[in-house]
């Protein structure tokens, strides 16, 4: 779906997909020039409600600033929009079981004028500012991590790795208000906006979003592209960007300078292809089983059109997708990392030294193209440091896999519940650590005696297969009855019903599947045993009890199981600090150290051939 | 060793230090553009971390010796790997450090402007261009590392 | 009683169970266990998963901002005790009390299975943590020792040269 917009002074495009993985978007947004209000709402909540929370609050928003934007300036204009729809969402929410819970991100921009814009958001949308090439983010996510950090309670550093720094900690639908943030932006000539969902930023880096966005092209080429790089770097999220321009200034001398140094750098592209083939270029496994004209139009002509282009528009984006794309289909052959070095090296050189014969002939344009080229170069690097960077994620994701599978072995042999430490322990505090001292009904006669007829009806409707579901039944029984005033019933059972089980989903889910069937049987066969309504009840509540000092005592085993890991992590953390701390002041006293060998050092070489000492 | 001279500190050192109290404001009061950690610490903090990047950058203009500079760099590396920071966001931020550095030099209107901009530029090249090594050397690592991993568990699935 | 007023009934012990006097502005801890509660009583006791995942929900958020999950166990263990002492006080009919018995029930069970799960998520994630720790170990290490050795040479290097302040490269 694309909604291209043409206004007189901010150009504005669209684009909103459902990515490569979900089946329903519930992303949506508004682009609406003539009123200059721009919108994007990501929305969640099971059985689709996640759809209808961004669709309410997206037609609120528009319906609210149709009817009252003649009575808020602008910025209470938006602020009071995002909260209308909040209540609407919330109301929504509350009118219909299933919506219970949806709620909606929302980032939003109004643009006043050619230089003056309202950006508010609630939620993990983003809203971004592109200047001078520079991105620039216009927003913080409303996480509980951000707020963490924000008060003070998190250090920075620990937010990166939270296992939690995705949950939103404000959003749109969950109560009947929201706080919403605004901020006032000036715009400038030649910036643009951005508005996104996570499923962009999520998926793409900040520097390709930043390449992208300063390409040049049209806002609706550039909203398609992002969306695009998001759908490359896997897609696992509905994806949607909206992107503003502001006009372009006037040009500069120095781009008139540019312009001039991208003619003279294209008049040299022979020159160009013509070095790199004498520094090896053809040489290079990357060029294997390439005929000589390809290898130099596929690599040395391509980014001498890439930078050429670049120069052109003041931008970086050709070279970073020239950069990605050899990269890319070098690796995915896997090949090694030298060749490339080697034949980004060979580019450079050959870079270099047109360069030079450029300032030979023009002083100023030579300084010009020096630094355009170094950019250029850095550009490369960037893009495939990128992808460098990916590759190593995934090969530790790889070693975090195959580590954790070996680990588990050796983890499962310490989950084995200790007899004599664990267990003993509970019985002897007779408590379970979270679980108040109890306070199992009193059973009389008549209630123990229908309670005995109520689970034998249950372990005769029970599977004979379901072993541990009987095991859970014979446990209650003994439960209910246990006038100790402790939980030792309780903690006996538990452990024999827990047993030995992996720390997993694999080892938690059928024991909790079983504590659940119990519950089902157990409770119909109440309803079935000859007893008047009132000795069904207490025999209900007898059983629930029972059941929840069962689940608390395996639930407190499954805890100590876990215990371990947080502690050895602990470990981990300690070890990592003090190596910290200890590389920290050894780079200190270097950093001095090697103030003072600058001092000593040889001025009469030239710079770049003082040597590469290894140090 | 070297004898030193009475001027033994290049030009374009001497002018980059000069330079590199405004680069350092620059830097901070932009930090939010640079990484999105920078953005999160206090300006004291951010402050001394851009001001430690900024010093090895003066040495590396000074010396000339990229093997000392890709010595710091490693360790930059690996204490921002250490804080969960990807390499990939590491090379950018110290990336865009060096093209506002840069960026300062070019709008100053002094003699040297033009060269301290050009080696700014080179600087940050090389700069890049050894990160990108350091990245692929700890990816080769750890590749080895992964292959020694499945040999040990495919060997204690099939100890024959 | 009908559906409706059992569940209008049970929402006025709200106040009782949560004990919010004392909570003042703040959400009452173990509030999304009363409020599932509700909801299974809404829903007639079917499982839906919306009733889950807004449960889901709210122990991820609450174990997001801090709370251990015996924090969550307890504020759980808690509201069940204190509403199965006030629905025997407040339900006369017999028939009444088992509706609510039987959906506190569930619920607490599931609160139990979603903070376990949850901690077996921890557990996993401390695990690939504790690797992530060991591999930057390995480079800090790698690190150290080359600075080791370079602060040796430099050290050789400077030998016998006067100390300079790091940021001042004045002519001598």
């Amino acid at each position: 779906m694309t909604q291209a917009a043409k206004l007189s002074v901010i150009r504005a495009a669209g684009e909103t997909d459902v990515g490569k993985v979900r089946t329903n978007n519930e992303d949506s947004m508004i682009v609406d020039p003539i009123r200059g209000l721009y919108v994007v709402l990501d929305g969640m909540g099971g059985a689709n409600a996640g759809d209808v929370a961004s669709q309410t609050a997206r037609d609120a928003i528009r319906q609210y600033v149709l009817e009252h934007r003649t009575k808020h300036e602008p910025k209470a204009l938006l602020e009071s929009a995002i909260q209308h729809a909040c209540q609407v969402v919330w109301s929504s929410a509350q009118a219909t079981r299933e919506r219970h819970g949806m709620g909606t991100t929302c980032v939003g921009c109004l643009v006043v004028d050619a230089s003056h814009a309202i950006v508010a958001h609630v939620g993990d949308s983003r809203a971004y500012l592109l200047r001078g090439g520079r991105l620039l983010a216009l927003t913080r996510d409303h996480t509980i991590v951000e707020e963490l950090v924000e008060r003070g309670l998190l250090a920075a550093e620990e937010a990166e790795r939270h296992p939690y720094k995705n949950v939103l900690s404000r959003n749109l639908g969950s109560k009947p208000e929201t706080k919403v943030d605004v901020v006032e932006v000036e715009i400038k000539p030649g910036d643009r906006l951005m508005l996104c969902s996570d499923g962009l930023y999520g998926y793409a880096s900040a520097e390709a979003i930043q390449y992208l966005l300063g390409s040049g092209d049209e806002p609706q080429h550039v909203a398609r592209d992002l969306i695009d790089l998001a759908l490359r770097g896997g897609g696992g999220d509905n994806v949607t960007a909206i992107v503003l321009e502001a006009p372009a200034p006037a040009p500069t001398s120095t781009q008139v300078v540019r312009t001039s140094g991208a003619v003279a750098w294209w008049q040299r592209r022979t020159r160009f292809a013509q070095v790199a083939e004498e520094r090896g270029l053809l040489r290079n496994p990357i060029c294997r089983g390439l005929a000589r004209e390809e290898a130099l139009d596929l690599i040395a002509q391509s980014l001498c059109q890439a930078v050429f282009h670049d120069l052109e528009k003041s931008t970086g984006v050709n070279v970073w997708t020239f950069a990605q794309h050899l990269a890319g289909g070098w690796f995915e052959r896997d090949g090694a990392w030298q060749p490339l070095r080697d034949l980004v090296d060979v580019l450079a050189i050959s870079a270099r030294v047109v360069v030079d014969e450029i300032r030979a002939a023009d002083a100023r344009l030579g300084f010009l193209m020096d630094i355009a080229v170094s950019r250029a170069l850095v550009v490369a690097e960037l893009a495939i440091g990128g992808l460098l960077s990916e590759r190593l994620g995934h090969v530790d994701a790889l070693l975090i896999q195959v580590h954790s599978a070996m680990q588990e072995t050796i983890d499962a042999s310490m989950t084995v519940i200790d007899e004599v430490d664990t267990a003993d322990q509970f019985i002897e505090q007779q408590t379970v650590p979270f679980m108040r001292s109890t306070r199992a009904p009193t059973l009389d006669g008549e209630v123990s005696e229908a309670l005995t007829k109520a689970l034998t009806v249950a372990r005769g409707r029970t599977s004979p297969r379901a072993e541990l579901v009987k095991q859970i039944l014979v446990a209650l029984e003994a439960i209910a009855n246990d006038d100790t005033g402790t939980n030792t019933a309780a903690v006996a059972a538990a452990r024999d019903i827990y047993g030995v089980r992996p720390v997993d989903d694999t080892g938690v889910m059928p024991l909790f599947d079983a504590l659940d069937q119990a519950r089902v049987i157990s409770t119909a066969a109440v309803h079935q045993i000859t007893a008047s309504d009132a000795v069904r009840a207490s025999v209900l509540h007898a059983l629930s009890s029972a059941l929840q000092r069962l689940t608390g005592a395996s639930t407190a085993l499954l805890m100590e199981a876990v215990r371990p890991f947080s502690e050895r992590l602990r470990d981990a953390l300690q070890t990592t600090s003090e190596l910290r701390d200890d590389v920290a002041a050894a780079e200190r006293k270097r950093a001095g150290l090697e103030s003072k060998f600058a001092s000593t050092i040889d001025q009469s070489q030239p710079w770049d051939k003082r040597g590469t000492t290894e140090w | 060793m070297a004898t030193p001279t009475s001027s033994t500190v290049p030009n374009v050192a001497r002018s980059y230090d000069a330079l590199r109290p405004k680069i350092l404001q620059r830097l901070v009061e932009t930090r939010a553009s640079l990484d999105a950690s920078l953005a999160r610490l206090d300006e004291q903090a951010a402050r001394g971390q851009l001001d430690a990047v900024l010093e090895r950058i003066g040495n590396f203009i000074a010396t000339g010796d990229l093997g000392l500079h890709r010595a710091f760099l490693h360790t930059f590396l690996a204490m921002r790997a250490a804080e969960a920071q990807h390499s990939g966001a590491v090379l950018a931020m110290l990336v865009a450090i060096g093209d506002t550095a840069a960026d300062v030099a070019q709008e100053q209107a002094t003699p040297d402007s033009a060269e301290l901009t050009i080696m700014l530029t080179r600087v940050t090249a090389s700069t890049a261009r050894a990160v990108n090594d350091l990245i692929a050397e700890e990816l080769e690592r750890r590749s080895e590392l992964l292959g020694e991993l499945r040999t040990k568990e495919q060997k204690a699935l099939d100890p024959a | 009683m009908s559906d409706v007023d059992l569940i209008e009934a049970v929402s006025v012990l709200r106040d009782e169970v949560l004990d919010t006097a004392e909570q003042g502005d703040r959400d009452p801890p173990g509030a999304e266990v009363f409020d599932a509660v509700i909801r299974s009583l809404s829903i007639g006791g079917e499982s839906i998963p919306g009733l889950d995942l807004a449960l889901h929900d709210a122990v991820a958020r609450r174990l997001a901002w801090g709370d251990t999950e015996d924090v969550l166990l307890a504020d759980a263990d808690m509201v069940y005790d204190r509403l199965m002492i006030a629905v025997e006080r407040a339900l006369r009919d017999p028939a009444d009390r088992m509706v609510v018995i039987e959906a506190a029930t569930q619920v607490a069970l599931t609160v139990s299975r979603v903070v376990s799960l949850a901690a077996v998520a921890r557990a996993a994630r401390d695990r690939a943590a504790r690797l992530r720790e060991e591999m930057a170990q390995r480079q800090l290490k790698v690190v150290f020792e080359k600075q080791r050795s370079s602060i040796m040479r430099l050290e050789l290097e400077t030998r016998g040269e006067p100390d300079t302040e790091p940021s001042r490269r004045d002519s001598r």
